[in-house]
């Protein structure tokens, strides 16, 4: 199958995507894309421990993500693509991978410098461009944490920050 | 200084009220760091500026299965003592919300809690008084309750940076992996019994092998179709207790 959903979440893998969207969408492998978490064996341990056995993960940089792509997008079952953050999202759709992907805005939340836009999606300036660059790359952007939530537009998003 | 056993029943206890001051910006930090406060006023005894360094660093967002957070707070009590730099331990918090959230959640939410409603709804449906079978669903819930609470600080402590190893497929994955079937279950069984006293407040001519038979074509059903014969399933859970009390109070 292929990497079906595409989702920037600060707390990458927790409840709401494993089993919110996991369980939802039968996802069988997960690509966390993280450059500190992919050379780092201890943190990866603790963020996969509430994985099922059955479920695979792997942890990358974005540099070997952009080089394993067509790899990784076309295992066998369905796999989740996850990030920390806009910039790395950014990263992949400048090399060119989000080409015809949605991508999903899932959790964001409050620091000094960013504002809130829905309860869970909070932005600064530099994540705003992050997420229209990402819009120009791939099908679009949306927010929604859950499937079962109401899908915000990347237009809705900006409106409040403006 | 080593905690006192005192200090860690403290902050044990302090971990009930982690959710006291939920909120969007930190979530449960702040009740995080209001349960560490009696391990952290202890490790740095003497020490105000550490002290409050390591309490402020402490109500950083943070979010977690209510329960499990005592693993979290008694690990972050431990990473203190053992005196871990500043950013492996904010590095440690952010990894360890995830599993928390998701291994609390399918354990206790996804089974525990329905199967313990479930035995207190059955024990009404064959007879139980109201307040007995409340009190046997509360007993039962908490024991379970409290029992993870406590686990999950003991190995917060011992493990310390280690947690998530112990995490993985520990216990309560497996135990929530058992119970699985005996939650499906209940649920069938409750509905059956719900049926039932539907059936026989309508005055309804129907057999109890008919009964048994709609049962067992509805669960082949379900078998065949498991997202629509879960949708039906949850419907029907919530329309028969309601047909029923409308029967009882109009008969």
């Amino acid at each position: 199958m292929t990497l079906v959903l595409f989702r920037i979440d600060e707390r990458l893998l927790h409840g709401q995507v494993i089993v919110g969207w996991g369980m939802r969408l039968g996802i069988d492998y997960y690509v966390v894309v993280d450059d500190d978490l992919a050379g780092s064996d201890w943190e990866q341990d603790i963020y996969s421990a509430g994985l099922a056995d059955r479920t695979a993960v792997d942890f990358v940089s974005v540099a070997e993500t952009v080089q394993r792509f067509s790899e990784l997008d076309s295992r066998e079952g369905r796999g989740a693509l996850l990030t920390r953050g806009t910039e790395d999202m950014r990263a992949l759709g400048e090399a060119g991978l989000l080409s015809g992907k949605r991508v999903n805005l899932g959790g964001l939340h409050a620091t000094g410098s960013r504002r809130r836009v829905l309860t869970y999606v909070h932005l600064d300036p530099g994540e705003e461009e992050d997420l229209k660059a990402i819009h120009a790359f791939s099908s679009g952007v949306t927010a929604r944490d859950l499937p079962a939530g109401r899908e915000v537009g990347l237009e809705e998003l900006v409106d409040v920050l403006e | 200084m080593k905690p006192l056993r005192s200090d860690h029943f403290a902050a044990w206890s302090r971990t009930f009220a982690v959710q006291g001051s939920w909120n969007y910006t930190t979530m449960v930090g702040t009740g995080v760091a209001y349960a560490l406060l009696p391990l952290l006023r202890r490790i740095y005894a003497g020490d105000p500026v550490r002290l409050r360094e390591s309490v402020e660093r402490s109500m950083r967002p943070f979010n977690g299965h209510p329960y499990l957070c005592a693993m979290a707070v008694a690990a972050l009590g431990r990473l203190e003592q053992d005196e871990v730099d500043p950013a492996t331990i904010d590095k440690f918090r952010l990894a360890l919300r995830g599993p928390l959230g998701t291994v609390g959640d399918r354990a206790v939410w996804g089974q525990w809690r329905p199967v313990c409603a479930l035995v207190g709804i059955m024990a009404f449906l064959l007879g139980a008084s109201p307040g007995w079978s409340v009190a046997g669903f509360l007993v039962l819930y908490n024991v379970g309750h409290i029992a993870v609470r406590a686990w999950a600080y003991i190995t917060g402590w011992q493990a310390g940076l280690e947690v998530g190893r112990l995490l993985n497929g520990a216990w309560l994955e497996r135990w929530a992996e058992k119970i699985w079937p005996l939650n499906i279950l209940l649920t069938g069984a409750v509905t059956l019994l719900l049926a039932a006293a539907v059936v026989e407040q309508a005055a309804l001519s129907l057999a109890p092998a008919a009964l048994l038979g709609i049962g067992v074509v509805g669960a082949l059903l379900a078998f065949r179709f498991p997202r629509q014969g879960g949708r039906l399933a949850t419907v029907l859970l919530v329309i028969a207790p309601l047909l029923w009390l409308v029967g009882g109070l109009v008969g």
